[in-house]
């Protein structure tokens, strides 16, 4: 009990907090802070890169991106077509990142193809995050690419969109598909 | 000690403020990607199939009989059965299409106009086959037959749906000069046949 009425005496010497009072009222008081700071994950709007037939325009749900040369119009084959989309993102601890295509480009309106004709047409996704690169060619079903980590990182995601040409020929009309990226925090 | 804490709450104050826009629920961005297909509707250049007649080949093509693919010795008709010339046109569509066909004269006819004098003939009469075809050979729609008659072809309009142009490979026509009995003209004969594709959208 006296060490430790020392060390206080001590403590409150050095702070300059002794009183005249605390001499007579020995007490203690250890204050613990605590606090979790917990997995924070931003996605920032994107931003066009790399272009050949195509335009970008950001918007509040993410981008459209449009292909400006879908098809030769002798041909009504495809052109090639390629847009390299950055969007930067910082995570400070584990999270998932996927970017999830619908399955291809599609013409819902279209007839069944006939002749040779088609109305659906894939195309190349390819992300590239944190060093690691990944890529998938599109199929006519939902696929997913998984960047996940289990660390903090920032920096900027790069998604290629890659259509090569030849492919078709195409029947008339619009075709659409779309990329999700979800970013959670883990 | 209060200072102390005052401390803390200045430290973890200023922590909140450098991150106000991080969000750590799922976040998502959606890229919507779009194209189009503009209606294209590509008719290549004539090729010549069968028929005795010489061809010289393109967009402008021209079939010629021979004098001796016309007429005898005697200026009598040759020309009828088995003087059917066949020409294929590619056709490339991807969207619904009209189609025509239209002559200049309706008869393989003297291009010099000369009246003919009694017992001779100044023009053949024939038979038009057209339409177009799968890489196959089966017909994609009714082949329309128009029997020449002396007076130009205004060409009926024949629409095809989306799905039945996108199967056509090729544009047939076969053009049937009917026997004549009597003896012909000297002279140069000639008819025009053009064949017309849109896109119907």
């Amino acid at each position: 009990m006296t060490n430790r009425t020392d060390i206080l005496l001590a403590a409150c010497l050095l702070a300059g907090l002794c009183g005249p009072a605390l001499a007579a009222t020995v007490a203690a008081q250890p204050l613990q802070v605590n606090g979790d700071v917990p997995v924070r994950c931003k996605l920032s709007p994107p931003a066009a890169g790399t272009s050949v037939n195509t335009s970008f325009a950001p918007n509040s749900n993410g981008g459209d991106l449009t292909l400006t040369g879908l098809v030769d119009p002798d041909t009504a084959l495809t052109r090639a077509t390629e847009s390299v989309i950055q969007i930067p993102i910082i995570c400070s601890g584990a999270y998932s990142l996927t970017i999830t295509s619908q399955g291809g480009l599609s013409n819902q309106n279209a007839s069944a193809p006939s002749g040779g004709f088609a109305t659906h047409v894939n195309y190349l996704l390819s992300a590239n995050w944190a060093g690691a690169t990944q890529s998938v060619e599109t199929a006519g079903s939902a696929v997913t690419l998984d960047l996940s980590q289990s660390g903090s990182q920032a920096g900027n995601l790069s998604i290629d969109f890659s259509l090569p040409a030849g492919r078709g020929p195409l029947v008339a009309g619009t075709y659409t598909d779309e990329i999700t990226i979800q970013l959670n925090a883990q | 000690m209060y200072a102390i804490a005052k401390g803390l709450w200045v430290v973890a104050f200023a922590g909140a403020m450098a991150m106000p826009a991080m969000a750590d629920g799922p976040t998502p961005a959606n890229i919507a990607v779009k194209g189009s297909a503009p209606e294209v509707c590509s008719l290549g250049g004539w090729t010549y199939v069968s028929g005795p007649g010489s061809f010289s080949g393109g967009t402008n093509a021209t079939v010629t009989y021979s004098n001796d693919q016309m007429v005898d010795g005697l200026a009598n008709s040759i020309l009828g059965p088995g003087s059917a010339m066949t020409l294929h046109a590619p056709l490339l569509c991807n969207t619904a299409i009209n189609w025509s066909i239209t002559t200049s004269k309706g008869a393989l006819r003297l291009e010099s106009g000369t009246t003919p004098p009694s017992g001779f003939a100044s023009q053949w009469l024939y038979e038009l086959r057209s339409g177009p075809y799968t890489s196959g050979g089966t017909a994609v729609a009714s082949i329309e037959v128009d029997d020449a008659d002396g007076t130009p072809l205004s060409g009926e309009s024949h629409g095809l749906t989306s799905v039945k142009a996108t199967q056509i490979a090729y544009f047939g026509l076969t053009f049937s000069p009917f026997a004549q009995s009597a003896r012909m003209l000297a002279g140069s004969y000639s008819e025009s046949v053009t064949l017309t594709v849109s896109p119907s959208l």
